[in-house]
Protein backbone atom coordinates (compact mmCIF):
# COMPACT_ATOMS: atom_id res chain seq x y z
CA UNK A 1 0.00 0.00 0.00
CA UNK A 2 1.36 3.40 -1.11
CA UNK A 3 0.73 5.09 1.91
CA UNK A 4 3.17 8.20 1.48
CA UNK A 5 1.24 9.12 -1.82
CA UNK A 6 -1.91 9.26 -0.35
CA UNK A 7 -1.17 12.31 0.68
CA UNK A 8 -2.23 13.74 -2.59
CA UNK A 9 -5.34 13.30 -3.28
CA UNK A 10 -7.41 14.46 -6.77
CA UNK A 11 -11.00 15.72 -7.87
CA UNK A 12 -12.05 14.45 -11.16
CA UNK A 13 -13.41 16.79 -13.39
CA UNK A 14 -15.74 17.08 -16.10
CA UNK A 15 -16.11 21.04 -17.27
CA UNK A 16 -18.69 20.05 -19.61
CA UNK A 17 -21.17 17.68 -17.45
CA UNK A 18 -22.86 18.93 -14.55
CA UNK A 19 -23.99 15.73 -13.68
CA UNK A 20 -23.30 13.60 -10.96
CA UNK A 21 -23.69 10.08 -9.63
CA UNK A 22 -25.66 11.54 -6.60
CA UNK A 23 -28.64 12.15 -8.09
CA UNK A 24 -27.96 9.77 -11.39
CA UNK A 25 -30.56 8.67 -12.80
CA UNK A 26 -34.08 9.24 -11.01
CA UNK A 27 -35.86 11.09 -13.92
CA UNK A 28 -33.65 10.35 -16.95
CA UNK A 29 -33.11 6.71 -16.41
CA UNK A 30 -29.91 5.04 -17.57
CA UNK A 31 -30.97 5.26 -21.33
CA UNK A 32 -31.85 8.89 -21.05
CA UNK A 33 -30.46 11.56 -23.15
CA UNK A 34 -27.68 12.23 -20.32
CA UNK A 35 -26.32 8.98 -20.95
CA UNK A 36 -25.94 9.39 -24.71
CA UNK A 37 -24.21 12.59 -24.82
CA UNK A 38 -21.78 11.36 -21.42
CA UNK A 39 -19.67 8.55 -20.81
CA UNK A 40 -21.32 6.81 -17.94
CA UNK A 41 -18.15 5.97 -16.13
CA UNK A 42 -17.29 10.15 -16.33
CA UNK A 43 -20.76 10.45 -15.05
CA UNK A 44 -19.95 8.62 -12.07
CA UNK A 45 -16.52 10.02 -10.89
CA UNK A 46 -17.22 13.19 -11.53
CA UNK A 47 -16.55 15.78 -8.66
CA UNK A 48 -15.28 12.79 -7.02
CA UNK A 49 -12.60 12.84 -4.56
CA UNK A 50 -9.63 10.76 -4.65
CA UNK A 51 -5.98 9.79 -3.22
CA UNK A 52 -3.30 9.76 -5.86
CA UNK A 53 -2.29 6.20 -5.68
CA UNK A 54 -3.27 3.09 -7.46
CA UNK A 55 -6.18 1.09 -6.63
CA UNK A 56 -7.53 4.29 -4.74
CA UNK A 57 -8.06 6.39 -7.92
CA UNK A 58 -10.30 5.04 -11.26
CA UNK A 59 -8.11 3.47 -13.72
CA UNK A 60 -7.40 5.76 -16.80
CA UNK A 61 -7.33 4.10 -20.16
CA UNK A 62 -4.50 2.37 -21.53
CA UNK A 63 -3.51 1.98 -25.52
CA UNK A 64 -1.74 -0.76 -27.27
CA UNK A 65 -0.91 0.30 -30.72
CA UNK A 66 -3.09 -1.64 -32.46
CA UNK A 67 -5.92 0.70 -30.90
CA UNK A 68 -3.80 3.33 -31.18
CA UNK A 69 -3.53 2.89 -34.70
CA UNK A 70 -6.70 2.66 -35.28
CA UNK A 71 -8.31 5.73 -32.89
CA UNK A 72 -5.28 8.19 -34.26
CA UNK A 73 -7.83 10.72 -35.10
CA UNK A 74 -9.19 10.63 -32.09
CA UNK A 75 -8.15 12.32 -28.97
CA UNK A 76 -6.81 10.64 -25.97
CA UNK A 77 -8.66 10.84 -22.67
CA UNK A 78 -8.89 9.71 -19.12
CA UNK A 79 -11.20 7.03 -19.12
CA UNK A 80 -11.70 7.15 -23.47
CA UNK A 81 -11.28 8.53 -26.63
CA UNK A 82 -12.59 12.32 -26.53
CA UNK A 83 -13.03 11.95 -22.96
CA UNK A 84 -13.92 15.66 -21.18
CA UNK A 85 -12.88 14.51 -17.89
CA UNK A 86 -9.62 15.53 -16.00
CA UNK A 87 -7.88 14.99 -12.47
CA UNK A 88 -7.49 18.81 -10.34
CA UNK A 89 -4.90 18.95 -6.99
CA UNK A 90 -7.02 19.39 -4.10
CA UNK A 91 -5.68 19.03 -0.34
CA UNK A 92 -6.01 16.09 1.25
CA UNK A 93 -9.66 16.25 3.12
CA UNK A 94 -10.35 17.14 6.85
CA UNK A 95 -12.24 15.00 8.67
CA UNK A 96 -14.90 17.90 8.56
CA UNK A 97 -15.00 17.54 4.96
CA UNK A 98 -16.74 14.07 4.59
CA UNK A 99 -20.10 13.31 4.79
CA UNK A 100 -21.25 9.93 5.16
CA UNK A 101 -24.63 9.23 3.69
CA UNK A 102 -26.18 6.23 5.54
CA UNK A 103 -30.08 6.00 5.16
CA UNK A 104 -31.76 4.82 8.32
CA UNK A 105 -32.98 1.73 6.90
CA UNK A 106 -29.33 0.01 6.90
CA UNK A 107 -28.74 1.37 10.58
CA UNK A 108 -31.36 -0.13 11.86
CA UNK A 109 -31.31 -3.32 9.76
CA UNK A 110 -27.80 -3.93 10.81
CA UNK A 111 -28.59 -2.94 14.27
CA UNK A 112 -31.75 -6.13 14.11
CA UNK A 113 -29.67 -8.48 12.46
CA UNK A 114 -25.62 -7.77 13.25
CA UNK A 115 -26.15 -7.13 16.49
CA UNK A 116 -25.47 -10.76 17.86
CA UNK A 117 -21.56 -10.19 16.42
CA UNK A 118 -21.44 -6.51 17.53
CA UNK A 119 -22.89 -7.89 20.94
CA UNK A 120 -20.11 -10.50 20.65
CA UNK A 121 -17.34 -7.54 20.41
CA UNK A 122 -18.67 -6.63 23.51
CA UNK A 123 -19.91 -3.56 22.00
CA UNK A 124 -23.90 -2.25 21.82
CA UNK A 125 -26.11 -1.59 18.56
CA UNK A 126 -26.64 2.20 19.72
CA UNK A 127 -25.89 5.67 18.43
CA UNK A 128 -21.89 5.28 20.55
CA UNK A 129 -21.36 2.18 18.18
CA UNK A 130 -22.74 4.66 15.17
CA UNK A 131 -20.54 7.63 16.08
CA UNK A 132 -17.60 5.92 16.76
CA UNK A 133 -17.90 3.74 13.49
CA UNK A 134 -18.41 6.63 11.70
CA UNK A 135 -15.19 8.64 12.71
CA UNK A 136 -13.37 5.45 11.84
CA UNK A 137 -14.08 5.31 8.23
CA UNK A 138 -13.73 8.82 7.85
CA UNK A 139 -10.45 8.88 8.93
CA UNK A 140 -9.39 6.01 6.72
CA UNK A 141 -10.79 7.08 3.55
CA UNK A 142 -8.98 10.76 4.81
CA UNK A 143 -5.86 8.87 5.02
CA UNK A 144 -6.59 7.18 1.70
CA UNK A 145 -6.65 3.83 3.32
CA UNK A 146 -9.13 2.18 1.23
CA UNK A 147 -9.11 0.60 -2.35
CA UNK A 148 -11.54 0.72 -5.33
CA UNK A 149 -13.45 -2.43 -6.46
CA UNK A 150 -15.55 -1.24 -9.38
CA UNK A 151 -15.98 1.81 -11.44
CA UNK A 152 -19.21 0.86 -13.63
CA UNK A 153 -22.82 2.85 -14.16
CA UNK A 154 -23.14 2.38 -10.29
CA UNK A 155 -20.50 4.36 -9.24
CA UNK A 156 -16.88 4.60 -7.61
CA UNK A 157 -17.38 1.42 -5.24
CA UNK A 158 -14.55 1.32 -2.26
CA UNK A 159 -14.12 -0.81 0.80
CA UNK A 160 -12.65 0.47 3.62
CA UNK A 161 -11.18 -2.29 5.97
CA UNK A 162 -12.53 -0.60 10.11
CA UNK A 163 -10.86 -1.97 13.56
CA UNK A 164 -12.94 -3.10 16.50
CA UNK A 165 -11.56 -3.44 19.99
CA UNK A 166 -12.87 -6.32 21.32
CA UNK A 167 -14.54 -6.19 24.90
CA UNK A 168 -15.10 -8.39 27.79
CA UNK A 169 -14.22 -11.96 27.14
CA UNK A 170 -12.17 -10.48 23.56
CA UNK A 171 -10.47 -7.71 25.57
CA UNK A 172 -6.74 -7.73 23.67
CA UNK A 173 -8.58 -9.12 20.62
CA UNK A 174 -8.76 -7.12 17.78
CA UNK A 175 -11.60 -7.48 14.76
CA UNK A 176 -11.05 -6.46 11.50
CA UNK A 177 -13.99 -5.57 8.87
CA UNK A 178 -15.24 -4.47 5.66
CA UNK A 179 -17.27 -1.78 4.96
CA UNK A 180 -18.65 -0.62 1.40
CA UNK A 181 -19.28 2.39 0.34
CA UNK A 182 -20.06 4.55 -3.23
CA UNK A 183 -17.80 7.79 -3.29
CA UNK A 184 -20.38 10.59 -4.34
CA UNK A 185 -19.32 14.00 -5.21
CA UNK A 186 -17.43 16.40 -3.37
CA UNK A 187 -16.42 14.05 -0.23
CA UNK A 188 -19.72 12.58 0.62
CA UNK A 189 -19.50 8.64 0.66
CA UNK A 190 -22.94 6.50 0.24
CA UNK A 191 -22.90 2.97 2.54
CA UNK A 192 -22.90 0.27 0.45
CA UNK A 193 -22.82 -2.17 3.90
CA UNK A 194 -22.49 -0.95 6.93
CA UNK A 195 -20.72 -4.43 8.89
CA UNK A 196 -20.32 -5.93 5.14
CA UNK A 197 -17.30 -8.40 5.39
CA UNK A 198 -15.15 -9.80 8.03
CA UNK A 199 -11.28 -10.53 7.98
CA UNK A 200 -9.00 -12.12 10.29
CA UNK B 1 -41.18 -5.38 -5.06
CA UNK B 2 -39.51 -2.66 -3.10
CA UNK B 3 -36.80 -1.62 0.02
CA UNK B 4 -36.20 -4.80 1.97
CA UNK B 5 -38.13 -7.74 0.39
CA UNK B 6 -36.41 -10.65 0.09
CA UNK B 7 -35.74 -11.79 -3.68
CA UNK B 8 -34.39 -14.99 -5.80
CA UNK B 9 -32.23 -14.11 -8.93
CA UNK B 10 -33.62 -15.23 -11.58
CA UNK B 11 -30.89 -16.01 -13.83
CA UNK B 12 -26.96 -16.73 -14.02
CA UNK B 13 -25.29 -13.42 -15.42
CA UNK B 14 -21.38 -13.28 -15.96
CA UNK B 15 -21.47 -9.60 -14.17
CA UNK B 16 -23.55 -11.59 -11.08
CA UNK B 17 -21.17 -14.41 -11.01
CA UNK B 18 -17.98 -12.18 -10.57
CA UNK B 19 -19.24 -11.04 -7.58
CA UNK B 20 -20.22 -14.70 -6.58
CA UNK B 21 -24.28 -14.37 -7.17
CA UNK B 22 -25.34 -16.62 -8.76
CA UNK B 23 -29.07 -17.90 -10.02
CA UNK B 24 -31.56 -19.15 -7.29
CA UNK B 25 -29.51 -17.09 -4.43
CA UNK B 26 -31.77 -14.76 -2.44
CA UNK B 27 -31.12 -11.48 -0.68
CA UNK B 28 -32.75 -8.40 0.51
CA UNK B 29 -33.17 -5.31 -1.06
CA UNK B 30 -30.91 -3.40 0.62
CA UNK B 31 -31.35 0.61 -0.86
CA UNK B 32 -34.74 2.13 -1.43
CA UNK B 33 -33.46 3.40 -4.82
CA UNK B 34 -33.62 2.12 -8.06
CA UNK B 35 -30.66 3.43 -10.21
CA UNK B 36 -30.39 1.84 -13.75
CA UNK B 37 -33.68 0.17 -13.72
CA UNK B 38 -31.57 -2.38 -11.16
CA UNK B 39 -31.69 -2.63 -7.05
CA UNK B 40 -28.86 -2.83 -4.63
CA UNK B 41 -29.18 -6.73 -3.22
CA UNK B 42 -27.52 -7.75 0.05
CA UNK B 43 -26.82 -11.54 0.51
CA UNK B 44 -25.24 -12.30 3.65
CA UNK B 45 -24.41 -15.47 5.55
CA UNK B 46 -27.09 -15.88 8.18
CA UNK B 47 -24.86 -18.29 10.55
CA UNK B 48 -24.79 -16.67 14.14
CA UNK B 49 -20.67 -15.40 14.26
CA UNK B 50 -18.72 -15.96 16.96
CA UNK B 51 -15.30 -14.98 17.99
CA UNK B 52 -13.85 -18.62 16.91
CA UNK B 53 -16.06 -18.86 13.21
CA UNK B 54 -15.20 -15.11 12.59
CA UNK B 55 -13.29 -15.35 9.73
CA UNK B 56 -15.28 -18.75 8.59
CA UNK B 57 -18.20 -17.06 8.17
CA UNK B 58 -18.94 -16.05 4.51
CA UNK B 59 -18.48 -12.30 3.14
CA UNK B 60 -21.47 -9.85 2.50
CA UNK B 61 -21.93 -9.23 -0.85
CA UNK B 62 -23.56 -6.32 -2.34
CA UNK B 63 -24.73 -6.66 -5.65
CA UNK B 64 -26.24 -4.56 -7.98
CA UNK B 65 -29.29 -6.21 -9.83
CA UNK B 66 -31.55 -5.93 -12.84
CA UNK B 67 -35.30 -5.70 -12.30
CA UNK B 68 -35.93 -8.08 -14.61
CA UNK B 69 -33.79 -11.02 -13.12
CA UNK B 70 -35.94 -10.27 -9.67
CA UNK B 71 -38.04 -12.37 -8.23
CA UNK B 72 -40.29 -11.43 -4.31
CA UNK B 73 -39.88 -14.26 -1.98
CA UNK B 74 -41.27 -12.16 0.66
CA UNK B 75 -42.59 -9.26 1.21
CA UNK B 76 -41.15 -6.34 3.43
CA UNK B 77 -43.28 -4.43 5.64
CA UNK B 78 -41.86 -1.09 4.30
CA UNK B 79 -44.33 1.98 3.72
CA UNK B 80 -43.84 4.42 1.58
CA UNK B 81 -43.46 6.77 4.29
CA UNK B 82 -40.39 4.78 5.42
CA UNK B 83 -39.14 4.24 1.50
CA UNK B 84 -39.22 8.01 1.16
CA UNK B 85 -37.75 8.52 4.38
CA UNK B 86 -34.68 6.71 2.77
CA UNK B 87 -34.63 8.04 -0.69
CA UNK B 88 -31.91 10.22 -1.84
CA UNK B 89 -32.78 13.93 -0.71
CA UNK B 90 -36.24 12.01 0.24
CA UNK B 91 -37.00 13.01 -3.05
CA UNK B 92 -40.02 11.24 -4.02
CA UNK B 93 -39.57 11.22 -7.74
CA UNK B 94 -36.55 8.21 -7.51
CA UNK B 95 -38.37 5.27 -8.41
CA UNK B 96 -38.56 2.87 -5.84
CA UNK B 97 -40.95 0.39 -6.66
CA UNK B 98 -42.42 -2.82 -8.97
CA UNK B 99 -45.83 -3.43 -8.93
CA UNK B 100 -48.09 -4.79 -11.40
CA UNK B 101 -45.17 -4.61 -14.28
CA UNK B 102 -43.90 -1.29 -13.50
CA UNK B 103 -41.58 0.51 -12.23
CA UNK B 104 -43.00 3.61 -10.12
CA UNK B 105 -41.98 6.07 -7.92
CA UNK B 106 -43.86 7.63 -4.76
CA UNK B 107 -45.61 10.11 -7.13
CA UNK B 108 -47.36 7.12 -9.04
CA UNK B 109 -45.18 7.72 -12.27
CA UNK B 110 -44.13 4.86 -14.49
CA UNK B 111 -40.74 4.02 -15.55
CA UNK B 112 -41.37 1.22 -17.99
CA UNK B 113 -43.82 2.03 -21.39
CA UNK B 114 -45.07 -1.81 -21.40
CA UNK B 115 -46.06 -3.67 -18.31
CA UNK B 116 -43.20 -6.40 -17.29
CA UNK B 117 -41.03 -4.87 -20.20
CA UNK B 118 -38.49 -3.03 -17.83
CA UNK B 119 -36.62 -1.86 -20.59
CA UNK B 120 -39.11 -0.60 -22.36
Amino acid sequence: MLIGMSNFWIKIIDKKNNVVIDDFDFEQGINGPITNKHCIKCIASNQCWFAYAKDKRPDIMTLDIEDYTKNKRNKIGMYHYNCHCEEIDILKPKTSDIQLIIPEGKITWTFNNKSQWINMLGLKSNEEFLTSYKQKVIKKYCDGEYYIISHNKFGVAINIVIEFDGKGEYLGRTFLTRTGWIVFSNGKLKNNTLLGRREN
Amino acid sequence: MKYFDEVKVLVSKQEYEEQKVFKGMTGIIFDAEIRGRCFNVLFYDKTPVTADNWDKIKADIVCVIEIKDLQVVKESDCTDEYILKNLPKQNPKWFCKVENGYIINLLGEKLNKTPYDYDS
